[in-house]
């Protein structure tokens, strides 16, 4: 069963896809309407049906969007993508497995009783579908301690999210399914921000999470906000795992990583290069080679590819350098909070 | 079924052929939740809709499960935001049900259950919705 159907489906006509709700009867399904158009139904109560339905049309990066539980299902109804609501009869599915629609008035989809109270998740559907519409996602728990501010939340989730997409965004250019395109957009991130200073750097990791589909973005799992307590945050399991792993990695060589940081760091603004952009040329051939010396050996410590961040900055010296940089400040600013005993991973069982 | 047939009267309702399916078991759970619209739950609040109504269920649903009634392995309000069960249903009843209430057939979330004549689920608690 092929969620994201292409098959162009009759205007007032959709296929039944599955039912994702039972209590008794199907409280909510969902059908397929053709190219990016899914409409997900509720059970009403309406004279003259036998299994009345309120549905909205929906995209599928919306059905995606629920199924992360960025949204709840109310707001699938308050703001279907494509500004339709239908009334159809589950009992009135021909052979073919068609079900006609009817559009429903403005008193139909405006009525309180016929929508969904907010605060309905997808966690909560009592059966999957055949064919889910995103990959399942993983997720990595991390134990929580001392006092934590608003802030500190923001920063560690902040910094998760980006070694994350960096990891990822390094990922998708080497898979083997990655399209010209899709390499093409991961270039432009690494090569299109001056990196002279604070906001240039966030745009970069901001481009790369923008890269990344629905079902690919990390989201905060669970959190309990006491001593001690947790965060669970959930995406890709092999990158989650990356995370782990690179912060192994950074403890075991802190020292050399930090030293050389010092050198390349102090190196770039002894040159000046430190606001330099990427169209300045005013670069020796010795500095060059220098600068690609401190960052080949900064990629061996962190055990990260030098030659692919070579490849994705168009073989800049410079601009590879600014970027592992920026890694490293992340990594030992994710680090930190281990470091103050307010973080730790749980026990492997 | 389980090894042992259970005649088909020894069922609450009427129910079609091979009806409880293979799959469905006899099993003891200490804690399943019901919606219900009384407190305490009568005979009504386990009614399926095949007994209810004269209509054939719906697409996707087997006129076997269509004789059965819903329970919940989690105490989940949740469904109350829904429109029929907000209207439906007023009260979420724990009960215990043991392998001497019916059977059962389970997905580890939702269950539907085929209860036997004579035999009720133990109300454990009731609270409103």
């Amino acid at each position: 069963m092929n969620i994201s159907a292409e098959k162009k489906w009759k205007k007032f006509h959709a296929r039944l896809v599955g039912t994702l709700v039972h209590l008794d009867e199907p409280q909510v399904v969902l059908l397929d309407h053709g190219f990016d158009a899914k409409i997900i139904g509720v059970a009403i109560d309406k004279y003259g049906y036998d299994y009345p339905f309120l549905g909205a049309e929906i995209s599928f990066t919306q059905l995606q969007r629920y199924h992360r539980e960025f949204v709840d299902l109310r707001y699938l109804f308050l703001m279907p993508k494509w500004k339709k609501w239908y009334i159809f009869d589950l009992g009135k599915m021909d052979a073919a497995g068609s079900i006609p629609l009817r559009i429903a008035s403005q008193a139909d989809y405006t009525n309180e009783e016929h929508l969904p109270a907010a605060g309905f998740f997808a966690r909560n559907h009592t059966h999957a579908l055949d064919v889910d519409p995103i990959e399942a996602s993983q997720k990595q728990t991390y134990l929580i301690d001392g006092s934590w501010s608003p802030t500190d939340l923001s920063t560690f989730f902040g910094k998760i999210n980006d070694l994350y997409s960096f990891f990822l965004g390094l990922k998708k250019f080497t898979s083997p399914n990655a399209t010209i395109e899709q390499q093409r957009k991961l270039i432009d991130a690494f090569t299109e921000h001056a990196l002279r200073g604070g906001s240039s750097y966030v745009s970069f990791y901001t481009d790369l999470k923008n890269l990344l589909g629905i079902d690919e973005r990390l989201a905060m799992g669970g959190i309990k906000k006491e001593s001690p307590g947790y965060v669970t945050i959930e995406g890709r399991g092999e990158i989650l795992e990356e995370l782990i792993q690179a912060f192994t990695i950074y403890n075991k060589n802190l020292n050399g990583i930090r030293e050389l940081y010092k050198d390349l760091h102090s190196y770039l603004s002894k040159m000046g290069l430190l606001k330099a952009g990427p169209d300045f040329y005013g670069i020796s051939l010795a500095s060059t080679e220098q600068i690609r010396r401190y960052s080949s050996k900064i990629s061996e410590l962190l055990e990260i590819d030098y030659e692919l961040i070579e490849l994705l900055t168009h073989q800049h010296p410079l601009l590879s350098a600014k970027i592992l940089l920026s890694h490293c400040r992340r990594l030992e600013k994710y680090t930190l909070f281990f470091t103050e005993g307010r973080v730790k991973l749980p026990p492997k069982s | 079924m389980s090894d042992i047939q259970t005649p088909a009267d020894e069922f609450t309702e009427s129910l079609p052929p091979a009806c409880p399916p293979d799959e469905a078991v006899r099993a003891n759970y200490e804690n399943a939740w019901r919606y219900v619209d009384s407190n305490p739950p009568g005979e009504a609040d386990f009614r399926s809709h095949a007994f209810l109504s004269n209509k054939n269920p719906p697409p996707g649903v087997t006129l076997c499960e269509w004789s059965s009634c819903s329970l919940f392995l989690s105490h989940n309000k949740s469904y109350h935001l829904l429109p029929k069960p907000k209207k439906k249903y007023r009260f979420i009843a724990r009960l215990r049900i043991t392998d001497q209430c019916g059977y059962t057939q389970s997905n580890g979330k939702h269950v539907h259950f085929w209860r036997f004549k004579n035999a009720s689920p133990i109300v454990l608690e009731v609270a409103p919705l």
